[in-house]
């Protein structure tokens, strides 16, 4: 593993969990509607399916081998534009939650329509600092400006280059 | 009567999605806009509006850039027109000057650590105030010749400070923060100090997240308005110092309510009103009219007019009107944008023309009228 992030791994030894044999849902494989008006709604299937090969920052593992993301913990309303995912940080402590919500984040940006509003938050009681991480992630300010830091632009970009 | 919003002019040309913030001249026959592609837009009115310009007479004359190498964040303009100031993610703060419609950068203002996030001028123009990511309110005067000289940094927030503003007197300066709070800095001699922190822990009730922006009510200033991730904007009104209104007594009661953070002699700020339940995402920008509505702007790509039924001057400890404000809706723009809305701002002189910024990068400018 490139080791960008010092000597001590947080947590040393994950779990680590088979990939789903889940089928990917593309654009070409659904359905299509006569009706060119209709808009093909989003699912939580298919926000997993952007979400589930991101490379965790610490591990040679994705996000849906650690468990970090899973289908279950998305909520999409695709009438009202609203994606919620949560997402579980391997330990309590994890000092990279926000790293990795910060690559949902940029992810879900970059393929989602502008239309959605996305809020990435922490799965309840998952982590130590759960209020202090779900405000970070929300804030759009400190998002754009993290966004402008080249390092952790790369940081980000290493673990979506999987994804 | 019923009011509405009416999309007036659409100005683009920003080359990011992200427009934060959009600034009026005195006068009101030009706009700054400014964005994450690293410009500023100077929109001027055109005088022969019958021109036929497609923009509905307002065209960009002028486009501000290589001055910051990141996001410009916020824009001002000194209260004579001839100054604008830029505040970037790159740290730094840049004053322009405009002659004869030229602009060139004739200074920059640095020592924040990271982020500007604010820039405000005092209201006659011979200090200015920044904001940011350091936690750091910085209090900066204005000297002949295109120099500035800071003349004090207030630590004090636990977190990135978001907005600054002066009040209308010109001694006060407000400003709040990712850590939920607003802070009063008054100027004491050559210092500043914080006379108040309103939403403090054990203090009065406040905002429960961050406080995206505040703005005064213009002229007599007892009143202003905040705006915050909680999703509710919050009306403080100003009270007269203990012991200054005829005929007060000092009661045990009066003294609890002064320990908020008042201290003796100074006026103090207490919440009057919520307006909760309007909004469903984070209200980034809230500006107050001289005509005394409210209009604010959110993450859910609306903007949101108030209007009060009452504006009640000046009150004392002992006075108990705290709910005679009337606040009500008067009008909203769903998708006013089509993303979140960053910056809303009245006309200096027209009430009913209203200029906002949005995340799709557009500028626009709304007539608010029957």
């Amino acid at each position: 593993m490139d080791n960008t992030y010092g000597s001590h791994l947080i947590n040393p030894n994950p779990v680590v969990h088979e990939r789903k044999s889940v089928q990917k849902v593309t654009t070409s494989l659904r359905v299509s509607s006569s009706d060119e008006s209709v808009r093909e709604p989003i699912d939580a299937l298919e926000i997993f399916d952007h979400l589930r090969d991101i490379t965790d920052p610490e591990h040679p593992y994705t996000l849906e081998q650690l468990n970090v993301v899973a289908e279950e913990l998305i909520e999409v309303d695709d009438q009202q534009g609203r994606v919620r995912v949560r997402f579980t940080p391997t330990v309590p402590h994890c000092s990279m939650a926000t790293l990795i919500g910060l690559c949902i984040r940029v992810k879900l940006l970059r393929t989602l329509p502008p239309r959605f509003k996305i809020d990435i938050q922490v799965t309840p009681g998952s982590h130590a600092s759960e209020a202090a991480v779900n405000k970070q992630l929300g804030d759009k300010e400190r998002v754009a400006a993290a966004l402008e830091n080249p390092n952790l632009l790369e940081m980000v970009e290493r673990c979506l280059g999987s994804a | 009567m019923s009011y509405s919003l009416q999309l007036e002019s659409s100005l683009t040309g920003h080359t990011d999605d992200h427009v934060w913030c959009v600034a009026w001249n005195a006068s009101g026959d030009q706009l700054a806009s400014c964005s994450s592609d690293r410009t500023v837009r100077i929109w001027t009115k055109d005088a022969n509006t019958a021109g036929g310009y497609s923009q509905g007479g307002w065209r960009c004359t002028a486009i501000l850039e290589d001055a910051h190498t990141r996001t410009i964040r916020s824009c001002a303009w000194s209260p004579n027109g001839r100054h604008l100031a830029t505040a970037s993610f790159d740290a730094t703060t840049a004053i322009w000057e405009q002659n004869s419609g030229i602009w060139e950068q004739v200074a920059t203002l640095e020592g924040h650590e990271n982020e500007v996030k604010c820039i405000a001028w005092s209201p006659d123009g011979s200090f200015l105030s920044t904001c940011g990511r350091d936690k750091s309110v910085w209090i900066w005067e204005s000297i002949p010749g295109n120099e500035f000289e800071c003349v004090d940094v207030k630590q004090g927030h636990t977190q990135d400070v978001k907005c600054v503003r002066w009040h209308p007197s010109g001694d006060i300066v407000a400003s709040c923060s990712y850590d939920n709070t607003i802070k009063m800095w008054v100027s004491d001699g050559d210092d500043w100090v914080c006379s108040q922190t309103l939403g403090a822990a054990g203090g009065v009730a406040g905002h429960t997240s961050t406080a995206w922006s505040l703005s005064f009510e213009p002229e007599v200033g007892d009143h202003m308005v905040t705006s915050s991730d909680d999703c509710t904007l919050r009306i403080w009104s100003r009270y007269a110092p203990l012991g200054s209104h005829p005929g007060q007594a000092t009661s045990p009661s009066s003294g609890t309510a002064a320990k908020g953070g008042g201290r003796s002699g100074k006026p103090t700020w207490r919440l009057s009103t919520t307006l909760s339940g309007y909004h469903n995402r984070p209200i980034y920008s809230c500006d107050w009219s001289k005509s005394g509505l409210i209009a604010a702007g959110d993450g859910d790509n609306a903007i949101k007019v108030y209007h009060s039924s009452k504006a009640p001057s000046m009150r004392t400890e002992d006075s108990q009107l705290h709910g005679s404000f009337q606040w009500q809706l008067l009008t909203c723009k769903e998708q006013a944008h089509a993303q979140d809305v960053n910056c809303v701002k009245w006309h200096p002189s027209d009430p009913t023309l209203l200029a906002s910024a949005g995340d799709d990068g557009c500028v626009k400018l709304w007539r608010c009228q029957p």
